[in-house]
């Protein structure tokens, strides 16, 4: 055993990290079965009273999300789902951070190469996938027994795509308010960044309704998050059927998103990684 | 081997051993930590201060100090987990103030505690399985590693067991076994032995000894048991309020009591209400007795300890310059004063008694 050869660095070995990661959570679902069948009961729940209360006013509010093809049933449903995911990805780098400061973990995974990475990343992907197939199951049930109104000419390719560059949106914002973990007081409470983009979209980002009805002085602050973009497009591209120029803006506008708030993210995070080691350490509390 | 000399950096310089793995010179470190019920106001806290040291390629050093004297705080500087606020240095070869990263990835570090870093949704090798892939080990050294680990840390019955099923000392050899499997040639030994029963602790020491000399890997260990320190290093640094106040072999330690030799007096009926060292009272009951005692010829120190003030059960040291002189008189005045002596020993000194010589306090406090 005397060869002294060190842990792996590099790429490779940040995405076997990365994959060690996703198999512990997926260990941790195995033992705990019961909670995978709560969550989903739970989703169901959840989006099956948006499914009541948005077919109770469909008679009055179809008209005014005509212009994005289907009901607005489907405009809320569509909406809600595709919201709890893009949640996931905001709140997953902190509340990752946070499990590990509260089970003095930090300091462990912070040791070897690549762990405080791989250890936020494959949560991440492993609570990602998990919303995913949780939501598809929410989605296909309520398509299948109540019916949603998709295009047939919808251009899916375009909306995968534009799906996911709203999950890295949301994740880079998500890595910017997991920065604030080891500079603010937040070790046990609220992170600011995720709080304020999660209750602001609700508001003002036609998540339940469409941006034209708030108003006017509101509407500019729907602009600065992902979410406006991305709701529109893919309501767009999967309800109406509508072409790649008609969603371009929006497309593009989250890719840009996407690519900046990933690296401001990364940056801040690394940025406050390297402030705590040279104050008190990642395992202190401010 | 020196003792401590405030102002004089060359009295806190280890004697330079052939191929220094560890070579810093002045590290410090200040937390700023807030005052309780404040929200702004923040006090400063100098947890380690102006200590150098050299560690050479193969060796055991421990580091020996009470609760609060700045272990960790230099363990977490030395495998980058702290930046220093000063001094400088090399680990491995790694500027410590700006090569953090680059020691994080080459070194171990085993936690106080063994429970961290270890799946309870995980059994004994499949734990190892999951930090060998996040290490990065390849697939088909995986097995081969785990297994000769498994058998090195005496695990191998136990592989398919779930750690909460195995003693707190299996635990620690669990924890050590996954540091080790990066075979990294340094490796941060934080108390590993804190919590877990006799026969535990010295099945750990014997692991380490035999990781040492068999795979040659470098320790930095850190404890406050006396005996644990004597055992396994080659040198001790001795640290208490964040600073070096001695360092050499364990002989070498010894040899700074010299003439002065400690008195440890078991008894029951001593006063309570001892007053602490951080809050001493000359109102304590303890304190006559104490002060009696400071007033005999040839006393130097000394400290009581009371750990059970409903009978009054505890512990007396006394540092003398007279052994002999000092018990006989030292006695009478106990019984006087209502003790019931149930053990004396005043052998050889060990490295407590050189703490207690250096600080005026013992180890456990």
């Amino acid at each position: 055993m005397t060869r002294h050869a060190g842990a792996a660095a590099g790429f490779g070995a940040l995405l076997r990290g990365i994959g060690s990661f996703v198999w512990l959570e997926y260990k941790a679902l195995l033992y705990y079965p019961a909670s995978f069948f709560m969550t989903v009961l739970q989703s169901v729940i959840n989006m099956g009273i948006w499914f009541f209360l948005s077919l109770f006013i469909s008679g009055y509010a179809d008209r005014y999300v005509a212009s994005f093809g289907g009901s607005y049933v489907a405009y809320v449903v569509l909406g809600v789902a595709f919201h709890e995911v893009a949640r996931t990805a905001l709140k997953s780098p902190f509340l990752s951070i946070q499990t590990a400061f509260w089970e003095k973990r930090l300091e462990t995974y912070r040791i070897f190469p690549q762990g405080f990475w791989a250890y936020v990343l494959g949560r991440f992907l492993w609570q990602l996938l998990f919303a995913l197939v949780v939501q598809t199951v929410v989605l296909a049930l309520i398509a299948g027994l109540a019916g949603l109104n998709f295009h047939p000419e919808a251009n899916v390719g375009l909306a995968l795509l534009t799906y996911l560059l709203f999950i890295l949106s949301a994740f880079g914002l998500g890595l910017l308010g997991a920065s604030t973990f080891f500079f603010l007081e937040v070790k046990r409470g609220v992170e600011p960044v995720g709080w304020i983009v999660d209750y602001a979209v609700r508001l003002t980002s036609g998540l339940y309704y469409p941006v034209t009805i708030i108003p006017a002085f509101i509407r500019p602050l729907s602009r600065a998050f992902p979410h406006t973009y991305a709701f529109r497009a893919m309501r767009l591209l999967l309800l109406q059927g509508a072409a790649w120029q008609t969603v371009a803006a929006d497309v593009i506008t989250l890719a840009v998103y996407a690519a900046v708030a990933i690296a401001i993210g990364f940056y801040l995070l690394r940025w406050s990684l390297a402030r705590a080691e040279a104050g008190n350490g990642v395992s202190a509390v401010v | 081997m020196r003792r401590r000399a405030p102002k004089d950096d060359a009295t806190r310089e280890a004697a330079s051993p052939p191929e220094g793995i560890i070579d810093v010179r002045g590290l410090t470190k200040v937390f700023r930590v807030k005052e309780k019920g404040q929200r702004t106001a923040v006090r400063s806290f100098r947890a380690v201060d102006d200590v150098s040291l050299r560690v050479g390629r193969g060796e055991i050093l421990g580091v020996l100090g009470p609760n609060g004297a700045g272990k960790t705080t230099l363990i977490k500087m030395l495998c980058g987990l702290l930046v220093p606020d000063r001094g400088a240095g090399t680990v491995l070869g790694f500027d410590v103030l700006h090569r953090a990263a680059a020691i994080r990835s080459r070194v171990s570090l085993v936690a106080p505690t063994a429970d961290i870093g270890t799946d309870n949704n995980l059994t004994v090798r499949e734990n190892l399985q999951f930090w060998a892939a996040v290490y990065g080990i390849p697939r088909r050294e995986k097995k081969q590693r785990i297994d000769e680990l498994l058998v090195l840390v005496d695990l191998k019955d136990r592989e398919d067991t779930w750690p909460m099923n195995i003693s707190a000392g299996m635990r620690q050899r669990l924890a050590i076994a996954r540091s080790l499997l990066a075979e990294n040639e340094l490796l941060f030994l934080d108390e590993p032995t804190v919590k877990l029963d006799p026969d535990g602790a010295r099945r750990i020491r014997e692991f380490v000894l035999r990781i040492n000399r068999e795979d040659r890997v470098t320790i930095l260990l850190t404890t406050h048991l006396m005996y644990e320190a004597e055992e396994l290093c080659s040198r001790i640094i001795v640290l208490d309020g964040g600073r070096i106040v001695a360092q050499g072999t364990a002989q070498e330690l010894k040899r700074l009591v010299r003439g002065e030799r400690i008195i440890e007096i078991f008894a029951s009926g001593l006063p309570a209400g001892t007053a602490s060292a951080d809050a001493p009272s000359a109102d304590a009951p303890s304190a006559d007795i104490e002060s009696s005692i400071r007033l005999l010829p040839s006393v130097l120190e000394v400290e009581l300890d009371v750990w059970d003030g409903a009978v009054g059960q505890g512990r007396l040291l006394v540092k003398t310059a007279d052994v002999d002189r000092t018990t006989a008189l030292l006695l009478p005045l106990l019984q006087d004063a209502g003790a019931r002596v149930e053990g004396v020993r005043s052998g050889e000194p060990n490295l407590e008694d050189v703490f207690f010589t250096l600080t005026g306090r013992g180890l456990a406090k």
